[in-house]
């Protein structure tokens, strides 16, 4: 602060307009006194018009006017009073005026210069007009006497109340800041109080004047450190000022924080020590409370991360679970360790079976197709693999250890875990993240997490794998492979595995032929899935083919298979089953049905299908001795019947009418054939991305008699009873008499016998026999391709005498290859159709 | 056994019964055969085949009764046939000439009487 601007310029103009006014009233006045002749009024007169102007307009700007333009004020008010001096023609009170100014006015609002110059500039104005003019006159001598000191007491009690005033405003400025403001002697001493500083100090005005800040408001052991830094302020030359925090104590003991500014301030040539303070309670509240609220939300942000983390693992397990094949398991998880760990790539590398080494087994972005090898030991993850443990990888390093799959992808940061199930290193898990992501130990940790809970899951997949893949074999091995060529019927059947992620079913199947041309078909479900019911329809069918061959009716059958399912199946387990027996030469069906879905029969001239009802029992497995029926229905020329299980017909959330009917239109709808219907069922029935439940069909019919048939048989002396139900149904439909049938029967049985020998005991060769039908009788040939035994003994001569007894024409052509057999017979019913 | 043949034996007073019923073929001749001789005890004076119940017979049945022929001339035991006349089994038995090596009868009566006689 500059001491000119002490009272501020308004103050400065304001007095030096004072002094010209004064020093032109001064000329005014005597010229209104009686005066000297030698008075030069006109001088006179204008000096005091021109000084009331410069007055008035110094008055008017005011503290518009600078520094510069002041000091030409006083220069031209000074020349002015000369002038008006001289025009008196006598020395004046106007120079006593000056001077009282220039030493009460230009030292205090100027610097020294510019008061020593206008000192100098009066004086010597003042020695000119002595020289000049003679001494003072009366009049002259009164006014110096008098009026000089008249005018100095007006000037100063004016600027007296112009200093008061800003004084006064500066105090109010001082009393209305919200900053405590007190000054301060050098040595502590108060010496201004303003009312913040009593209500943020708790003390008034009164009772700190005059007393030490330190000692009344610091505590006792920081009054030594106050005191140092007064000292510092007072023994610095010039302004200086510290801005500190301090901890305050009220009279009353309560404290609080404050940040002080304690300035040294010169004035008057005392210095005194301004310091304001400001109340840091609020502000600190306020810190306190956003720290805790950064606390709060760094708690928040670290609880979310957790959860996320544990959600994270959720995601995991949950896809781990929701998928037991390795693959799918694989797949789901994939994107999943991705996500959770925030990385740009994640692959599953999986140790190939008893080698040192991994195939890529699942990966993000790559092609899954593309199973790439690593032996352990190559690239990172072989040394993953190698070493067991985990391993985290950053640039610049990565480029020697990454695999080039890895690099492509601009991978710079690398983790790998070891995969291990059982103590045993299953494969590595691996996450990459390119720039800038960087993972960190706490990354590797979450990984390690992960990839127990992969390994976890590893292991029940495959647990659950090599469970499915031996029920599914097993199942499989209990199917027929293929269907008997059973004379006089067409057989098909198909069986559709539930889609790929569910159990196996316990859906199975048999086609047994019997003696006599007769044949057997099965259809049953075994409750449950996976490898117990598979074992189960192994002990079902192995079972049931024995009873058969035992020979017993379709209802002992049930009977005897109901006490091994009540006695070897566990509790809650049953079995479905229906057994249907079909003699072609008849063209009869019988059936027992142990609460199976009921066999469908088609018409075969276009009559709409039906279901077959009769029959129906308890399921196997239920009741200790259920009463099992048997029920019968003829089956026409051309007629299909349909076995098959619940698969084909339940859809969830539908009643299962609405899946026998559409079973039955589709029926109604399919092409001719069984093998054509059993397409067609499978194409309208099955669900769009496979089926839920295992589906079986067996489709079989009563196939129309022609004038020729053509078939290939086992050559196993059990093909014979075959052979002759054939031909019995095939020579019913000419007419003929039971005695020719017998006759041609017994020769063909004889001939077909001499086929089977040929081939040998136990071969698993074929015979083919062939039979036609003209207007007058019947040629059948029979075909071996074994070696020709010639007649040895009776035995064998009996066989040939009785073809040529009971035939017309016999011919028997033996050849390396084998041996023909042709027989001829006129029929005496033939001509008749 | 199978369901296609079946064979249940019987001794009344010194004569085994056997009756064959079913179809006898390559597939259960040999078999039937072996059931029987083994249903024989060594003190029956006769064995009486009966094909009442039997509805198709070839040459193996044919070869399994000659067979027995011989069994039965070792111990000085006899063998009866029963085949209805007329019927497949009959005709036959009539083609091969089986009546050389023992008689056959129309009904099981006149066979037991024979035999019994005998």
């Amino acid at each position: 602060m500059h001491d000119s601007e002490l009272f501020g310029p308004r103050a400065r103009a304001t007095s030096l307009a004072a002094v010209l006014v004064a020093i032109a009233f001064i000329c005014l006045v005597t010229l209104a006194l009686p005066h000297d002749s030698e008075l030069r009024d006109p001088g006179l007169a204008v000096a005091a018009v021109a000084l009331l102007v410069l007055g008035g307009l110094v008055h008017r700007l005011g503290e518009r006017l600078d520094t510069r333009q002041i000091g030409g004020v006083v220069v031209v008010g000074t020349l002015l009073a000369a002038l008006a001096n001289y025009a008196v023609g006598t020395t004046t009170a106007a120079f006593g005026l000056l001077f009282t100014f220039t030493a009460l006015y230009a030292f205090y609002f100027f610097d020294l210069r510019f008061a020593l110059g206008h000192l100098a500039l009066v004086g010597v104005a003042y020695a000119i007009q002595l020289a000049v003019n003679p001494g003072p006159s009366a009049a002259t001598r009164f006014l110096l006497v008098v009026g000089t000191p008249a005018l100095v007491g007006l000037l100063i009690a004016r600027l007296l109340r112009v200093v008061r005033a800003e004084t006064a405003r500066s105090r109010r400025v001082l009393e209305t800041t919200h900053d405590a403001y007190a000054a301060l002697e050098l040595d502590g001493t108060v010496v201004e109080w303003n009312v913040a500083a009593e209500k943020m100090f708790g003390a008034s005005r009164a009772e700190v004047l005059g007393r030490n800040f330190g000692e009344l408001f610091y505590p006792h052991e920081e009054v030594p450190a106050y005191r140092e830094r007064l000292r510092v302020l007072r023994d610095a030359d010039e302004v200086s000022g510290q801005r500190f925090e301090a901890e305050y104590r009220r009279p009353d003991g309560t404290t609080f924080p404050a940040e002080v500014t304690l300035s040294r301030v010169e004035g008057g040539g005392r210095a005194i020590l301004a310091s304001f303070a400001r109340d840091l309670t609020d502000e600190r509240l306020r810190e306190t409370e956003q720290a805790e609220l950064a606390r709060e939300q760094a708690a928040r942000r670290e609880a979310e991360h957790v959860a996320e983390m544990v959600s994270g693992m959720q995601l995991l397990v949950d896809a781990a679970l929701a998928h037991t094949t390795t693959d799918g398991m694989m797949n789901a998880l994939i994107p999943r360790v991705r996500a959770v760990l925030g990385a740009d790539a994640a692959s599953v590398l999986l140790r190939e079976e008893g080698r040192d080494s991994l195939v890529v087994r699942a990966s993000t972005g790559g092609d899954p197709e593309n199973r790439r090898r690593i032996d352990f030991g190559e690239y990172f993850t072989g040394v993953v693999a190698a070493e067991r443990r985990p391993m985290l990888e950053q640039d610049p390093r990565l480029d020697e250890v990454a695999d080039p799959a890895m690099r492509e992808a601009g991978v710079t940061s690398l983790m790998g875990v070891p995969l291990m199930v059982d103590g045993e290193l299953a494969g590595v898990l691996s996450v990459g993240a390119t720039a800038p992501r960087r993972f960190t130990s706490d990354d590797l940790g979450m990984l390690r997490l992960a990839a127990d809970r992969v390994a976890l899951a590893l292991d029940h997949a495959r647990i659950y794998e090599r469970e499915h893949r031996i029920a599914e074999t097993l199942q499989r091995s209990l199917l027929p492979e293929q269907m008997p060529n059973l004379p006089g019927m067409g057989v098909s059947a198909r069986y559709v595995p539930a889609a790929s992620e569910a159990e196996v079913g316990g859906d199975w199947f048999d086609v047994i032929p019997m003696p006599g041309g007769r044949v057997g078909l099965v259809m049953g479900d075994v409750a449950g899935k996976g490898l117990s019911a598979a074992s189960m329809v192994g002990s079902l069918r192995s079972a049931l083919r024995a009873y058969v061959l035992e020979g017993h009716a379709p209802a002992v059958v049930l009977e005897q298979l109901n006490r091994l399912v009540w006695a070897e199946l566990e509790e809650s387990q049953m079995a479905t089953l229906i057994y249907v027996v079909f003699d072609p030469v008849e063209g009869r069906l019988s059936w027992v049905n142990a609460g199976h879905l009921p066999p469908l029969r088609t018409a075969g001239d276009g009559a709409p299908a039906e279901f077959l009802h009769g029959a129906r029992s308890v399921p196997l497995g239920v009741l200790p001795f259920p009463a099992y029926e048997e029920a019968t229905a003829d089956l026409g020329q051309g007629s299909i019947v349909l076995l098959y299980t619940d698969g084909l017909v339940e859809r969830p959330g539908s009643v299962i009418d609405i899946g026998l009917n559409a079973l039955a239109r589709a029926v109604d709808e399919a092409p001719e054939g069984t093998d054509a219907l059993c397409d067609h069922l499978l194409r309208e029935l099955s669900p769009l991305g496979g089926a839920a439940d295992d589906v079986a069909l067996l489709a079989f019919c009563n196939e129309p008699v022609t004038d020729r048939f053509e078939f290939e048989l086992p050559a196993q002396p059990e093909s014979l009873s075959s052979v002759r139900g054939l031909v019995r149904r095939w020579l019913r439909q000419t007419g003929s008499t039971e005695q020719e049938i017998a006759e041609v029967t017994t020769a063909c049985g004889e001939a077909c016998a001499n086929a089977i020998e040929h081939a040998g005991a136990g071969s698993s060769s074929s015979f083919e026999l062939e039979g036609k039908l003209d207007g007058s009788g019947v040629e059948v040939v029979v075909r071996d391709f074994g070696v020709w035994r010639p007649e040895r003994d009776d035995d064998h001569g009996r066989g040939l005498g009785l073809m040529n007894t009971l035939m017309d024409v016999v011919e028997v052509t033996p050849s390396p290859e084998g041996t023909v057999v042709r027989m001829q017979r006129r029929l005496n019913g033939a001509g008749t159709r | 056994m199978t369901e296609l043949g079946n064979v249940e034996v019987r001794e009344e007073e010194g004569v085994v019964v056997a009756q064959v019923s079913g179809e006898l073929d390559l597939s259960n001749s040999p078999a039937t055969g072996k059931a029987i001789e083994a249903a024989l005890p060594a003190s029956a004076r006769a064995l009486v085949v009966d094909f009442t119940g039997l509805t198709f017979l070839d040459s193996s049945g044919v070869a399994m009764l000659f067979g027995l022929v011989r069994r039965l001339g070792d111990h000085r035991q006899q063998l009866h046939v029963v085949a209805p006349e007329g019927e497949a089994v009959g005709r036959v038995l009539e083609i091969v000439d089986f009546g050389r090596a023992a008689p056959v009868y129309a009904v099981l009566d006149a066979a037991l009487d024979a035999a019994r006689g005998a």
